[in-house]
Formats: C-alpha cells, structure tokens, sequence
C-alpha cells in the first residue's frame, strides 16, 4: 500500500483547475505549475476518442530521476512516500528530466534549478489530499492508498516503463473508443502534423553537449597517438583544450557553484561517473604529458581513463527511456574516440573498421528514419558521409603522413554533423509525445498505412 | 488563519459554495465546501483564479477620467468623481428629465444589494432601463407556457435517470458540476445522447452525438414526437390526466415524418429511428437543454417542442425524469419571478420608462425619442461586447453626452465612458445569493476589505443621493455602507424564512424553503388548464406564435426564408467557454495562458473549399461587421458551421458581436443573437 494519484479520464473534461490548484498551492506564479493536461486527438478526427491526461510527478516506486540525478538532490519522504527533490542541492544539470519519461521535473530559469510535485507533502503530513486532487470539480483526479496491484495505466499514450508510478488510471468506458457522430464524415479530415514532443532535449538547447563530446573524443584520441608515439601534444594545448571542454560541460548547468556535487551518485548515476572518469583522464594525461612523458604507465592509464570516460559519456544517454541502445548509433562518443585515435595514431586498422562501422550504422539508421516517414536530409547524409568517411580515408591512402591533419579535420567535421543530428533526433519519451505516437499508430492502422508499432502495450 | 464561507456570484449554473483561507488580511486559498451537495468538488478554474482577479495589477483601484477625445484615463478622486457625476444627473434631472438617463445592470454580479440601484434612480426621480434579458427568456417562456412554472429537480436527481439528453448543453464546460451527476448516471448503465452541432467535451462521454443543422432543433423534436405516437410508444394514462391539447398536437405532427426532419436537420433517418428508440424504451428520461439553442428567432417554439418529448412519455414528475432547463426555487426575494419579471410593464409607471429591448439595445437606444438618452450609467455588465450587433451598441453609447461605467477592469464598455468608477469584488462586500440549478440560498460572505479606493455600489448610489439632496440619503436601510448595515439590510430581506437567518448561513449554504426534491411530483402545473399544456392558448395571444409548437425556419436560414438576397453560406456559433462568464476573468493571465487568442473553429471541408488552413488569419464577416482572427480546423464540426467562444473583447482580438444581429426570439423578450449568418475568407484571398 502507498499513496497514490488516481486519475479517470472518463470524468476528466480537460478544465485545467488541477494545474491552477498546483500553482496556487505551491506559490509558483500565475502561469507556472507542476501539473499538465494533455489531450489525445484534439482536432477531433472521427471515429477515434478524445480524453485528457492530467499528470505531474508520479513518485515511482524506482525514481529514474532519483537514481540518475549526479547530486543526491532526490530523496523520499518514507512517511508518505512523497519524492522530494532538494532544491537547495540541485546543481541544475537538467539529468532528471531526462530521465523521467512524464516530464515531471520543471526547470526554473530564473532560478537555475530544477522544481517538482512535491505531492504536497506539506498537505499529506496535515492529513489533507494534496491541492490539485483536493480541487478537481469533477472527481477525476484523485489521491488514494492503494495496494500495488491496483497501480495500472489502462490507456494508450500514458508512457509505459518500469518505474512503477504512483498512479492509477482507470480505463475509457467502451462507448467513449468509438464514439458515434451523425456528421462523422469528413472528406479531408485536416491531421495535425506532429505536435510538439514536449522533451527537454532538443538540439538547440545541448549544442555545448555536442562541442564536449566531440572535444572528449578528440583529447582520448590524441593522449593515445601520444603514446604511440605518433604524434607529440604540446600539454598546454591540451590544458587549455581540456579547459574548453570543462567549459562546454558546465555552460550546461543552472547552478555552477553546486557543481562539485556532481560526483556524489557514483553508485547509481552515469552523470556522476562520467564527471569522475572525465577527471581522471584530464588528470591523468596532465600528468603523462607534462610530468612524466616517458612513463608508459602513466600514459597507458590515461588512455584507459580516457576509454572509460567515453564509455561513461555513451552511457549517460541510457535513461532516456526508449531511446536504442547508444553503441548502435554511429555517432556513439566511444566510436568516434576510437575513429579519430586510428587516424591520429596511424592505425590502419582501427581507422578503417570504425570509418566502415560507422558508415553501416549512419546509413542503417537513415534508411530506419525514412522507413517511418521521419524527415531525413539527404545534402547533411552525404556529407556526413563523404566529408567525414570517405574522405579522411581517401587522404590517407594518398599519403597518410602529410595528410594527417586535414584527415581529422574532415573527420571532425563529419563526427559534429553526425552528434548534432544525434541530439536533434533524441526523442524522449514524454505523454505528449506518446500520444502523438498513439493517435499517428490509430491512423496508419486506418489507411493501411505501415507504422512503427505504438509503443505503448495498454489499449 | 480564518476561514469563510462564502459562494460564487456570477452568472453561472453552478453558483459554487466555497471556503476562502485568509492570512494577514489577503486570500490564500479557495478551498471546495461541502455544504452546498451540487458543488461539493468545489469551484472550477475561474474560481481558482479569483486569487488573480482580486490582485491583479490591471484592477481599477480608484475613479477615472477619461482625456476628452482620447483613450486614456487619469485617476481623480472619489469628490471629483462623484460632484463630475452630480452634477450632470442634475442638469439632465431639471433639463430634458431623468428619464434621459439610461441605467443598464446586466448579470455581472448576483446578490439582493443590487436592488439598491434601483432604488436609487427612483428616488433621483425615474430612468429609462431595458426590458427582456440576454440569456434564457424564450425557454423560460416555453417551460412557463408549457409546465406552469420554472422549476426542476435537484441537480443529483439527474443520476437516477437512464437516459440523458444534453440538448445543445455543454455541461462539462458551462455546468461542470453537473457531469459529476451524469457521471454517476452513467456509471449506474444510463446512456448519454448529446444534440449539438459542435463535438463538445460533453460529447466526447455521449454514446450518441446527434448534430443538427443550428435552429433546426424543433423539428428534430416533432419528428421524435411523431414517432413515439406512431410506434405507440407514449404514456396514454399520463396524457390522459396531465396533458393539455395532446390531440392537436398529434394531428399537427403527422407530417413531421422522419424524411420531413432529416431534410430539415441534416441528421440521417436512421439516426432519428436510433433517439427515438432510445426515448421511446428507456426509462426515465431526463432532458437538459442549454441556453444557446433559444437563442434564435424560432426557439421558443423549438423548447415547447422538445417539452413535448418528455410530457407525451410521461416523464415529469418522477424521480430520474423532467426537464432540467432554470431551477428558480430559490428565487424566493422576488415578488414576480422571471420571465415575468422582465417583462414591459403592462401599466408604465411614469417614473421608471422600461422601453429598451436588451436584445436590441443599441438600436432601440438610438430611437428613443421625449425624451432622447443623454447619458449611461453601465454596472454589472459589458454591453459593448456582450450585446448583439456590437457597431450599433458603439454608435448609441458614442451618440450620448456622458457614460457612467462601474467595473473591476476596463473593459470595451469602460473604455466608453467619461467616468469610470472601480467595482467591488465578491470578497468585498456581503451579500446573500439564490441559484438557478441547484434551490440553495448562499451568504456571499465578506472576507477581506476592498483594496485601494474601491467602493462598494451601495455606498457610491449613498454618496450621490446625498449630493443630490435625495430622500435616504444617510439611511443606513435604503444605502448601507458599513458591514452592519448590510447585514441589517440581507437580515431584513430573510425576515419572512425563520430557517434562513444570517447566522445559519455563514456556516452553511441552505436549501430554499419548500423546494422540492422532484419538481411537480405533486402533478401540480401552474397552467390555466391545470395541466401540461401542448397547446397554449396564451402562446398566441401573448406572442402571436402557433399555440401549437409548429416548426418555422430560424431568420436566418441558409435554406430560405432569409430577408436579403445573397446567403452568407455558414452558420456562425458563439458558445460559452470553461474559460470565462461571458466577458469574464478572460483578462486574467492563469485564463489566458489556456487560450491565448481567439479562434475561429472551422470545419476541414469547408476550410479546402476556401483554401484556408490551420492557423491561418481569415476574416469573419457579414453586413453587421467582422472579426479577423486565427482558423482552427476542427473534425468533429458540422460542416457549413463556424464556431467562436463569445466573451473576447475587442482588444483581445474582437467580439462575436460584430456579427449577430440585434433581433427578439419568438417569444420572452430574449436576444436570437444566435441567429447568424457568416462568410469567411483567408486574409489574403484578395477580397
């Protein structure tokens, strides 16, 4: 048993009282809330239902924020089962946004922080519902102690995952699915184009994300050819291109003066490991660079650091719940480390397996998007393609040596178009998302169209 | 912290109980009261935002001029305010007479202090005002001519019906508080039928939405009528000892075939076999028409239609069952209810000239003549948005010397006035309210003092009688000021009902004296039959209609019928929003971010033809005016419809008033300013 929200899109009418209800309660400004209505077919095409969801934060029994957030900011109120997050040690890193498919956690601009449904914790310890439950006019959204097993989604565009929310969401009575119009026939019915996903990822807002992994890739590529000895990095130039990285990496956070505390969830977060295996690496190649260049010890840790740091900063991408497994994206940071180390340290070897690799990974995954009708760019492919892949290699069996740094030029050219497009086709789960999923699932399904399955198991 | 009990004034069916949380003299919270059994989920969004609305930054705080030939308003004091105002009151008052003053109080605001404005202009000597109402006159006609009396079952009694029809009401949107009920009916098997041309949030819970052609409701009833007798599927013993003209009207529905109704209403045959079946076999059977549907020209006719369905099956009087249009059980401070009561006098009094239709208010303003209108005193209303046929209403009040405006924020009729002076809010003032859905009787508590200079109507009409030396003046009785006046004032109104003392009801909402559980169990109707009457002798005599509820075509129809030449091809709806009353709370940012600019909704086929696209800016227009606004294209339309919310005002993006005309319903005095005509086109289609 556990407190829960319990909502009914039967009697829910999309009023919006419940998000006024939040803002109110919680003294969050006028238009500002933690709670959000989304509505599934609001253009009212025939045949198909029309409901709302009312969701904020659903404190999941396994809280993907909790567990991804680098700072230990989440924690539980084990009285009432409220999730909390700390405000006063969120470093505005923005991870648990991305981690949590409901688009729970609001980030504060003004502030830097990130702000959440505390399920009016304050509230619960009074014994009262929490605001907007307390609100609802109709009924429709309610707050109860329910048993594990009653805790189901019964409805298509809630997104599913393996958090266990707190939240029960009864299913649409039967004559609501179809219902049945007297003018139900529309000889164009208009279908809106894609609603917007509602992410907090989107490219315009990570671009520092992509100059610091590429960056990374480029640093991990060039301590390795130092060590074999094929290339001999000045360390300022590194300190100083290391310097640049740390930049990029925190012109992302809200709140730079908590930054250190990005390394307290080394149990659980793949943030926190990454800050502490990127350290090492700058650490380390510091040290081999600079104070003992010809210790292959030194040298081969720092590489090794390096490895895992790419690794880590791979994995980071692994909460966004649905989104492919990063090592089969040929944009991965590891693949692009391990390129770029090829053709710095003259490895045939590995510069022709990953340049092909990626190659069958970049037009596998192009042919997928085009497969599903997303828009693919053909002149930004055949770049990405010819610039990045052929090129490089082309140069090198020119003449390997004097081509080397056009070779990584180019390289570098094609990796940043190929991370850019890897942000830019991030889509993270959200119910927004998930219903636009849905309702283009519906209507594929109608006009035989061939879609992607929805991805939701319910309805 | 204290807690009030207090309730909604507004013009609204749910007219919610509350419990507003203060701290440190300012609201904190607006909490649901359970005392009041058809709101016990508590008040909906606009009344959540009343935590804005009272601390907006855009409230009028003091009085304001308006710069002779400008827009723009500077602060003068309440002196200068009120001597402005005295004096020109007595110029008209010795020059043309006081009858030159036009004194216009819309639905802003319910309470019995209102009544002290009248008082006022008696005392001042006489006014012109207005006759008829906006909203609900030709079905409250209807219900009068047909039932006796308007009245219904409590607003629970709905969930113990098995079959409900929403007849162009969109409850989950302008009576939330009422689909918890449906709500239960539906979860105890009962089935929904919604009429509406539009595919409404109420729609989406229905397992039949029936769309008409708008105005055609009436014969959509008579053929549901015809095939009920037909397939014998009436109430024979009901009929027999309830029902007034039952013959007649039979023999009158005999050519109201399916085929006759589905050429009228555009709803297929075998949708109208599908409701008649449904009305015909289940049982009981409540219906619950909206507002909207009387407002065209032929609709009080279509409301005695639709009373037809539910008198010839025997469903009034029994739980589950009847007619759930105006509930004015707790309309007990009226010496006259309405409709009657806003009526023309049939013997003027000389003092009080009530010859303004409200329908055709600027019209009507513009004509009247010994004397002509001089100057507005506007309170409780925004008749410039509000009001049809918007142009006209500009050019009256425009035509006038000085415009007197009382409000909380300046609205399109503000903007009209030379003096505008800053209205209280429900907070501010106590007062005690009836309802129009549910029969409780409210204590409109006070529960923080007014901010700034505002002050409230009955101490203004004090401060003028006094400076125009008139009669009461300082009596606390006639213009209470102080809150023991007022209280004094409300207590002597509930003197007659011992049960409703002042002290009950600040705890507690109270149900009105005698107000029953099941409207006409007793069989009792106030119809000079005695009976239900399908037939109404008074229909024609009153109104010149058919005493028999014979269908005609709405004025403007697009199939004829219609006065001008060329036919504007599309219907063009104004419904009511969650959003807003009216022109109400829709300034407010908590309202605003919900439905930043206003839309016209349009449906795909009719957009093509008009090569018009989603979000594109096109032009709404008729002879009366027109609105340019952004095209939603909406699936669940009627085709050959066109919908926009009412309430935006003109800086918003404009009134839907530019476009409705100002004509009369067939009967009641009311505004068929849903009788509209439109053509639309894409802004840059060169027109």
């Amino acid at each position: 048993m556990a407190n829960s929200f319990v909502f009914d899109p039967n009697r829910c009418t999309g009023c919006h009282a419940c998000r006024l209800a939040c803002s109110i309660e919680n003294d969050l400004g006028l238009e500002r809330s933690w709670r959000r209505i989304d509505t599934y077919n609001r253009n009212h095409l025939p045949n198909l239902p029309l409901y709302h969801l009312s969701l904020a934060c659903n404190h999941c029994n396994e809280p993907a924020c909790m567990y991804a957030c680098p700072a230990l900011a989440y924690s539980r109120d084990t009285a009432t089962g409220a999730l909390i997050l700390d405000e006063g040690k969120c470093l505005g890193c923005r991870y648990c946004a991305w981690a949590c498919p409901y688009d729970a956690p609001v980030f504060d601009q003004a502030r830097g922080i990130m702000t959440k449904c505390t399920f009016c914790n304050h509230r619960l310890l009074d014994g009262l519902k929490p605001a907007c439950a307390a609100l609802c006019p109709t009924g429709a959204l309610d707050f109860a102690d329910l048993p594990e097993d009653r805790l189901r989604q019964e409805i298509a565009g809630f997104p599913t995952s393996a958090l266990q929310p707190r939240l029960q969401i009864k299913p649409l009575r039967p004559e609501r699915k179809r219902p049945l119009m007297t003018a139900a026939d529309v000889r164009n019915p208009f279908v809106p184009s894609q609603e917007p996903s509602g992410s907090e990822i989107s490219l315009r807002s990570e671009w520092s994300l992509v100059g610091f992994t590429t960056l990374l890739a480029v640093l991990v590529a060039t301590v390795t050819a130092n060590l074999k000895g094929a290339l001999a990095v000045p360390p300022l130039v590194f300190l100083g291109a290391a310097a640049l990285k740390l930049g990029l990496a925190s012109a992302h956070l809200g709140r730079l003066s908590r930054a250190y505390r990005a390394v307290l969830n080394l149990r659980r977060s793949w943030l926190s490991r990454e800050v502490v295996a990127v350290s090492s690496f700058v650490g380390l190649s510091c040290a081999y660079l600079w104070l003992a260049p010809d210790s292959r010890i030194v040298g081969a840790s720092a590489v090794l650091a390096g490895v895992a740091a790419l690794w880590c900063a791979d994995q980071v991408y692994g909460v966004l719940d649905g989104a492919a497994p990063v090592y089969q994206h040929s944009a991965s940071v590891l693949w692009t480390g391990l390129y770029l180390s090829g053709l710095l340290g003259g490895t045939a070897w590995l510069a022709g397996l990953l340049g092909f690799g990626k190659m069958m990974l970049y037009v596998l995954r192009k042919l997928r998007l085009l497969d599903t009708g997303k828009p693919v760019r053909p002149l930004i492919s055949a770049a990405r393609l010819v610039v990045g892949l052929l090129l490089p290699l082309l140069l090198w069996s020119i003449d390997r040596e004097a081509t080397v740094a056009l070779q990584v030029f180019f390289a570098l050219l094609g990796e940043a178009i190929d991370r850019a497009e890897f942000y830019s086709e991030l889509q993270p789960r959200s119910p927004r998302r998930q219903m636009a999923l849905e309702l283009d699932h519906q209507l594929g399904v109608r006009s035989g169209r061939s879609v992607e399955p929805a991805l939701s198991g319910a309805d | 912290m204290n807690i009030f009990t207090t309730a909604c004034p507004r013009n609204c069916y749910s007219t919610c109980a509350m419990k507003v949380q203060v701290e440190n003299g300012r609201i904190r919270r607006i909490e649901p009261h359970t005392g009041n059994q058809a709101t016990p989920g508590g008040a909906c969004l606009k009344g959540l935002s009343y935590l804005e609305r009272v601390y907006s930054p855009d409230r009028i705080l003091q009085p304001l001029r308006r710069r002779p030939g400008s827009g723009e308003f500077d602060p003068i004091s309440w002196n200068e305010a009120l001597e402005t105002i005295a004096g020109k009151l007595d110029e008209l008052r010795s020059g043309p007479g006081p009858q030159s003053v036009l004194y216009y109080a819309a639905s802003g605001t319910k309470g019995l202090l209102n009544a002290v404005g009248m008082d006022f202009w008696r005392r001042f000597g006489g006014c012109t005002t207005t006759f008829g109402d906006l909203c609900w006159p030709a079905g409250l006609e209807a219900t009068r001519l047909t039932l006796g009396e308007n009245k219904h079952s409590a607003p629970w009694d709905i969930a113990k019906a098995k079959l409900i029809v929403l007849w162009g009401k969109n409850a989950a949107e302008t009576n939330i508080h009422q689909m918890v009920f449906v709500d239960q009916a539906l979860d105890a098997g009962a089935k929904l039928v919604v009429v509406d041309p539009r595919r409404t949030q109420s729609a989406e819970r229905a397992a039949l939405l029936v769309q008409p052609r708008p105005g055609t409701d009436g014969a959509l009833a008579l053929a549901l009528a015809r095939l009920l007798i037909v397939s014998d599927r009436i109430d024979h013993q009901f009929i027999r000892d309830h029902v007034h003209g039952f013959e007649a009207f039979a023999s009158m529905v005999e050519v109201c075939t399916p085929e006759w109704a589905a050429d009228i209403t555009d709803v297929s045959t075998a949708f109208i076999h599908q409701l008649a079946e449904h009305i015909g076999t289940i049982r009981p059977v409540t219906i619950s028409p909206g507002f909207g549907m009387q407002r065209y020209t032929n609709s009080g006719q279509t409301m005695r239609a639709l009373l037809a369905l539910l008198a010839i099956t025997g469903n009034i009087g029994k739980p589950g069952a009847g007619w759930v249009y105006a509930n004015l059980q707790s309309h007990i401070f009226d010496e006259v209810r309405d409709p009657i009561a806003f009526y023309p006098p049939e013997r003027p009094d000389g003092v009080v000239r009530i010859s303004i239709s409200t329908a055709r208010l600027g019209k009507d303003m513009l004509a009247t003549r010994d004397p002509e209108l001089r100057m507005a005193w506007v309170e409780r209303g925004n008749p410039v948005t509000q009001n049809p046929e918007t142009n006209t209403v500009l050019e009256a009040f425009r035509a006038l010397d000085f415009r007197v405006v009382v409000d909380q924020f300046l609205t399109d009729t503000a903007r009209e006035a030379d003096i505008v002076l800053p209205a209280k809010t429900m907070f501010e003032q106590s007062d005690v309210i009836g309802a129009y859905w549910h029969a409780y009787i409210q204590f409109k508590q006070k529960v923080i003092d007014p901010p700034g200079a505002v002050k409230p109507e009955s101490e203004i009409y004090g401060l003028l009688a006094e400076r125009l030396g008139l009669p009461g003046a300082d009596d606390g009785t006639v213009f209470p000021v102080s809150d023991e006046e007022v209280e004094t004032y409300l207590s002597a109104r509930l003197s007659p009902f011992p049960e409703l003392s002042l002290e009950r009801l600040r705890e507690d909402p109270q149900l009105a004296p005698g107000q029953e559980e099941v409207a006409f169990a007793d069989r009792v109707f106030a119809t000079p039959s005695g009976k239900i009457e399908l037939e109404s002798e008074e229909a024609y005599r009153r109104w010149g209609v058919d005493a028999l509820p014979v269908y005609t075509e709405p004025v403007e129809s697009v199939r004829g019928g219609a006065p001008d030449a060329d036919i504007l091809p599309l219907y063009l709806m104004t419904p009511n929003t969650k959003n807003r009353i009216h022109s109400q709370f829709n300034n407010l940012r908590m309202i605003r971010q919900l439905s930043p600019r206003p839309l016209v909704h349009i449906h795909p086929d009719d957009a093509r033809r008009r090569r018009i696209r989603d979000g594109d800016l096109v032009r709404v227009h008729n002879d009366r005016g027109e609105l340019i606004l952004e095209a939603s294209l909406d699936n669940g339309l009627k085709a050959g419809c066109v919908s926009i919310t009412n309430g935006w005002w003109i800086s918003e993006g404009g009134t839907v008033n530019f476009c409705s005309a100002g004509r009369e319903t067939d009967m009641g005095h009311g505004a068929a300013f849903h009788d509209v005509r439109v053509e639309v086109r894409a802004l840059d289609d060169g027109e």
